[in-house]
């Protein structure tokens, strides 16, 4: 039997481990595995990781094979000892300790956040063991669990003045493989994952290329030893001990490879606590209640005080995927945080999302390019062209056509990175460095806000949480975390009941006021220390424009009616911006128009003026044209419009009309599009027209015409829509007539059959005539000295019903009183509350001979 | 010939859990919040006997006495609302989904607490998909009517594939429950001109020209004054006797 020798040899073989190389190390490991001798049912397994975790350079680039291993053994045997305390909390405690003594290296990889979980997950279960036992050795799992803790705390906290360097030699290696010359867009698209992990593998493969016959060479000798002994594997409940990982020295691990600071990892743990405190069952217990909430501050506090950008945009990961369900419930949202692709559109406004696969959302980019390439209003993206990029639309187009196109890897020798500029962090789809258990599921006792019990449910602090935001946009140095939070905070205010409780709501008007004066008096974004290639201010500008957006919908949270007026004066401010701000200015006053009445009416007027200026992009045509139909569809907006205003919307309708009634080739906009803003805007026409008080409306008619006819210019004749809008203008200039009759009580009595005793048919006698371009039907009614006049027209169709007055008599002494009708006239009269609007149609007969059909009639006034 | 621009829009409630067409077509009722909804977005008009309201197709013996519709002096919307056509015996509804499955756009109340899918319904006619949604997660409340719940609302607006954007939503809009039904009609307003366009021209594709119910009467009018003058006889006869088709007035009146 070789049984008592072979124990011993792994333990020589780890205590020269330092001579051997990586790959055989990593052979040793899971030969060890096989053995057990690194589980629990091994006497000696703690010693064994004792030796496996202080192996040199374990944790440096020398020995990623051997790491990959070790750490793939320790999370099978984790969760394994994991429900055993006795196990549990020696190996956690070993853990912890050779931890923390583990201090040089700041940069490591993702392969050892099984460590950072292991002493997170050895919080929670500390602490939930505490309450559960109510011995005297609680007190000592309790501070056992804050060391952990603090450590954690400490380790996230660790300033590294080295960090920006780091990162900026990382990213830059990163860069090397990647087409640097084409464009900055394409170098983004490539810059933070692919060429990493590339470079990674390559580097790997060499070295097992490398090394392969010396490894080959030790698992002859490893086999020779153990062949002959049958592992022990019969008594083991869980398989995946006896199938631990093999080395997989090629893709699939080295994929995963990504480097990440010690910072980070502590955050993961930290994370990881919360989590598991959060959104498992151990929630309802009140000790970890309050345990949860500690982490909560603790992760707030690490929002500005965490030792490196990374580790921060880590925590702000991790916070701006919080959300609540209608019953305030807290969850983690990881399958639906950006359902309706707010974030993903918003950080394509900056460069930072790839290979977006929304549904939809391709053909708005092809349209809104080719309006960009050929007419690029001048006037205000003057600094477009100069800085080689096309507009937000424009360069989402072309970082996807690229990142389609060219392969990703062409190796070029421009790698000529400037120092200054930092190379984005983040960029979306995003790899999250924490993998959370339980994601989406609400949690049972967390919650944003209980309106009705506080004391049974822990009302999670979110107030700070914002505060904590608001300092950001405030004053941040950092693009990174400040780009962050604006692309992901829309989308989290939208969430609405997050935010429900007194306190957010007064940070909530801190922050609309922040945000108003930033961009009010210009100073917005200016801390920002260095800013990334083709990013400036005004794009941070763009993207709090959205979080307003969503502020709009917390009024209620501004009882100062001066800070909404503040609101809406700084979207109209934002009118001034790049097409796709306008853009979004624009929605936010659509939504205004609705939500915040007072101030819109207030502002109205200089937003009209200022579309008029701003109207001539014709990609913003839509958006326009949209506004104008809501704003007129209200109201009560445009009560106090003076005939300037109405002609200044006017003039913005008819100018479309300009642009869109002959739409050439040269037009940057889909050919439906302009369809529909030509058809729009006549609505506008008309819908405006009948705001318009009725002794103003003839005086518009002069403005209005010529327009309509500039509109024509080049033509014969004047086009068919322009004709029925002439005509709709003919008929609602000096009245509102309904486009249609409706049928009256007198007009049933008039032409009821039942009281023609004479003839079956209501009318006698009928003939038409064509007028211009109406047709004029004169009826002689059975009753006698009633007709109808029927004047059907493009627009409308009136329908007059007169009486004679010169009647023949009837013989002298007969009487033939019309009573019936007479009773009809004098029920209508009762209604009529308001006198009848004395109304002139004039109709010019062609042919030659012209008559005017002068009629009056009474109809009230709609 | 209409003398007035009409619009049909379709109205579905998903309630909570419901993803199929079926199910979502086969409700009669929605929650509070949806109700009020309805109230706000149209006036509920009687269509046995309704002459001066577009129907927009509907049968008073087969779709239900009444029906929501708004109108104004240009236009009008004939809401074709699920929940208030009576169930047919079939599994699939097929009264209602004729009406529905047809119209350009959709208003749909989704309280499933799930992501309502564009193509959830069936049809040749996918374009626009106006969802309303609560703006927190979960549906096991939808039906609850509380008033802090319930105080504002998503609105997304699903777009067909190869459709501009063009309304004012953007990505999502938060809208209180007060004005949430006047943004949503003029919201259906605005998309079902833009998908009648949209439509007319193929997908976008067709260069043509969107001719308005307005125009086409023009065009009527028009061919039938052509029609008209054509007819007219010669007169070519000079002096006097040249005046006599214009004098003999019965020609003419």
């Amino acid at each position: 039997m070789t049984t008592p020798l072979y124990p011993v040899l792994p333990s020589i073989i780890l205590s020269i481990a330092d001579h051997l190389p990586d790959s055989d190390t990593a052979n040793l490991l899971v030969t060890m595995s096989e053995r057990q001798s690194l589980a629990p049912t091994s006497p000696a397994w703690l010693e064994h990781w004792a030796a496996v975790l202080t192996i040199p350079n374990l944790y440096t680039s020398l020995r990623p094979l051997t790491r990959q291993v070790a750490m793939d053994i320790l999370k099978s045997v984790w969760d394994f000892v994991r429900d055993i305390p006795v196990y549990r909390r020696p190996l956690a405690g070993l853990v912890f300790d050779i931890w923390k003594r583990q201090a040089s290296g700041n940069m490591e990889d993702v392969t050892v956040t099984i460590i950072w979980h292991i002493l997170g997950d050895e919080v929670v279960l500390l602490s939930a063991e505490s309450q559960r036992e109510e011995a005297a050795e609680n007190i000592g799992d309790r501070r056992a669990a804050d060391d952990v803790l603090d450590f954690l705390i400490r380790t996230a906290s660790e300033k590294h003045e080295d960090d920006e360097e780091t990162v900026t030699i990382l990213a830059a290696d990163a860069h090397v493989p990647s087409s640097q010359g084409l464009a900055q867009v394409s170098s983004v698209t490539t810059a933070v994952a692919s060429p990493t992990v590339s470079r990674m593998q390559s580097e790997i493969q060499v070295a097992v290329k490398d090394q392969q016959s010396a490894m080959q060479s030790l698992t002859s000798l490893l086999t020779s030893f153990t062949s002959g002994n049958s592992p022990r594997s019969q008594s083991q409940p869980r398989q995946d001990h006896d199938h631990p990982p093999a080395v997989e020295p090629t893709l699939q691990h080295t994929e995963e490879i990504l480097p990440m600071s010690k910072t980070v990892g502590a955050i993961v743990g930290i994370t990881s606590i919360f989590s598991q405190l959060a959104f498992t069952p151990l929630v309802l217990a009140e000790k970890t209640q309050e345990l949860a909430l500690r982490v909560f501050r603790v992760l707030v506090d690490l929002l500005s005080s965490a030792g490196c950008v990374r580790a921060r945009l880590a925590v702000l990961q991790f916070l701006t995927r919080l959300r609540v369900d209608r019953d305030h419930r807290l969850y983690f949202a990881t399958s639906d945080y950006d359902k309706d692709g707010h974030i993903h559109s918003l950080a394509s406004l900056i460069n930072r999302a790839h290979n977006g696969n929304h549904a939809g959302e391709e053909p708005v980019v092809n349209h809104e390019t080719r309006r960009a390439r050929p007419r690029v209003p001048q006037e205000r993206d003057g600094r477009r062209p100069s800085r080689g990029r096309g507009g937000p639309p424009s360069k989402l187009e072309s970082s996807r056509s690229r990142s389609r196109t060219t392969p990703k890897l062409i190796p070029t020798s421009t790698s000529i990175r400037r120092a200054k500029a930092r190379d984005p962090i983040w960029s979306l789809p995003e790899t999250l460095p924490f993998s959370l258990a339980d994601t989406d599921t609400p949690s049972e006792g967390i919650t944003s806000f209980d309106p009705t019990c506080p004391d049974n449910r822990a009302v999670l602090p979110l107030s700070t949480y914002l505060t904590k935001l608001v300092d950001i946009i405030e004053g941040e140095k950092e693009w990174e975390i400040l780009s962050y939070v604006l692309c992901h905070l829309p989308t989290q205010l939208a969430n609405k009941h997050l935010f429900c409780g007194p306190k957010s709501k007064t940070i909530i008007g801190r922050l609309l006021s922040v945000i108003c004066a930033g961009i009010l008096e210009d100073k917005f974004a200016t801390n920002i220390e260095r800013w990334p290639d083709g990013i400036i201010a005004r794009d941070a500008h763009g993207l709090a424009y959205h979080t307003l957006t969503v502020l709009i919908s917390y009024k209620n949270c501004f009882p100062d009616v001066q800070l909404q007026h503040r609101l809406v004066e700084v979207l109209l401010l934002g009118l001034n911006g790049q097409p796709s701000t306008i853009k979004s200015c624009l929605h936010a006053l659509s939504l205004s128009a609705f939500e915040l009445q007072p101030s819109m009416t207030k502002f109205l007027s200089r937003i009209l003026e200022k579309l008029s200026q701003i109207m001539s992009n014709p990609a913003m045509a839509v958006h326009i044209i949209e506004f104008l139909a809501i704003v007129g569809s209200l109201q009560s907006l445009h009560v106090n419009f003076t005939e300037g205003d109405y002609k200044m919307v006017f003039g913005v309708a008819l100018q479309y009309l300009q642009y869109h009634n002959r739409p050439d080739e040269s037009l940057p906009i889909s050919w439906a599009l302009s369809q529909h803003v030509r058809v729009m805007s006549y609505y506008i026409i008309y819908l405006w027209f009948l705001a318009v008080k009725f002794p103003d409306r003839p005086r518009h008619i002069k403005f209005i015409t010529r327009q309509l006819l500039l509109a024509n210019e080049g033509q014969n004749e004047v086009d068919e829509p322009t004709e029925v809008c002439f005509d709709w203008l003919a008929r609602y200039t000096y009245a509102s007539a309904d486009p249609r009759p409706a049928n009256s009580m007198l007009s049933d009595i008039v032409t009821s059959r039942s009281l023609q005793k004479s003839t079956p048919e209501p009318v006698i006698n009928e003939k038409t005539w064509i007028a211009g371009n109406a047709v004029i039907t004169v009826r002689a009614l059975a009753r006698r000295g009633w007709m109808e006049v029927l004047s059907r027209r493009a627009s409308g169709l009136t329908k007059f019903l007169c009486r004679a007055e010169n009647v023949p008599m009837v013989p002298v002494g007969d009487v033939d009183p019309d009573t019936p009708t007479i009773f009809a006239s004098l029920t209508m009269d009762r209604d009529a509350q308001n006198p009848g609007t004395f109304a002139t149609e004039s109709v010019t007969v062609s042919e030659g001979s012209s008559i005017v059909v002068s009629v009056m009639s009474t109809f009230s006034v709609t | 010939m209409p003398v007035i621009d009409t619009h049909k829009v379709g109205i579905m409630y998903v309630a909570p859990g419901q993803k199929h067409e079926n199910e979502i077509l086969r409700n009669d009722h929605g929650s509070p919040a949806y109700t009020r909804f309805l109230e706000g977005l149209a006036r509920l008009i009687n269509l046995r006997g309704q002459v001066d309201v577009y129907a927009g197709g509907l049968d008073p013996n087969e779709d239900g006495e009444y029906a929501y519709a708004w109108w104004d002096d240009i236009g009008q919307i004939l809401f074709h609302t699920a929940t208030l056509m009576p169930a047919s015996d079939d599994e699939i509804c097929t009264n209602k989904k004729r009406h529905i499955g047809n119209d350009f756009v959709r208003i749909v109340w989704n309280d499933s607490g799930m992501p309502y899918a564009f193509d959830t319904l069936t049809t040749q006619f996918q374009f626009v998909n106006i969802v309303i949604e609560p703006h927190s997660r979960g549906a096991i409340a939808a039906f609850s009517d509380n008033i802090h719940e319930n105080e504002y609302f998503k609105v997304i607006v699903q777009r067909a594939p190869g459709m501009t954007e063009f309304t004012p939503i953007g990505d999502f809009k938060l809208i209180s429950a007060e004005t949430l039904p006047l943004l949503v009609r003029q919201l259906s307003l605005l998309t079902d001109w833009f998908v009648s366009v949209f439509q007319h021209t193929q997908n976008d594709t067709a260069r043509v020209e969107m001719v308005t119910n307005w125009r086409s009467r023009l065009q009527a009018i028009k061919r039938f004054r052509a029609l008209v003058a054509s007819d007219k006889p010669d007169f070519t006869e000079e002096g006097v006797m040249g005046q006599e088709y214009r004098r003999d007035f019965t020609t003419a009146y």
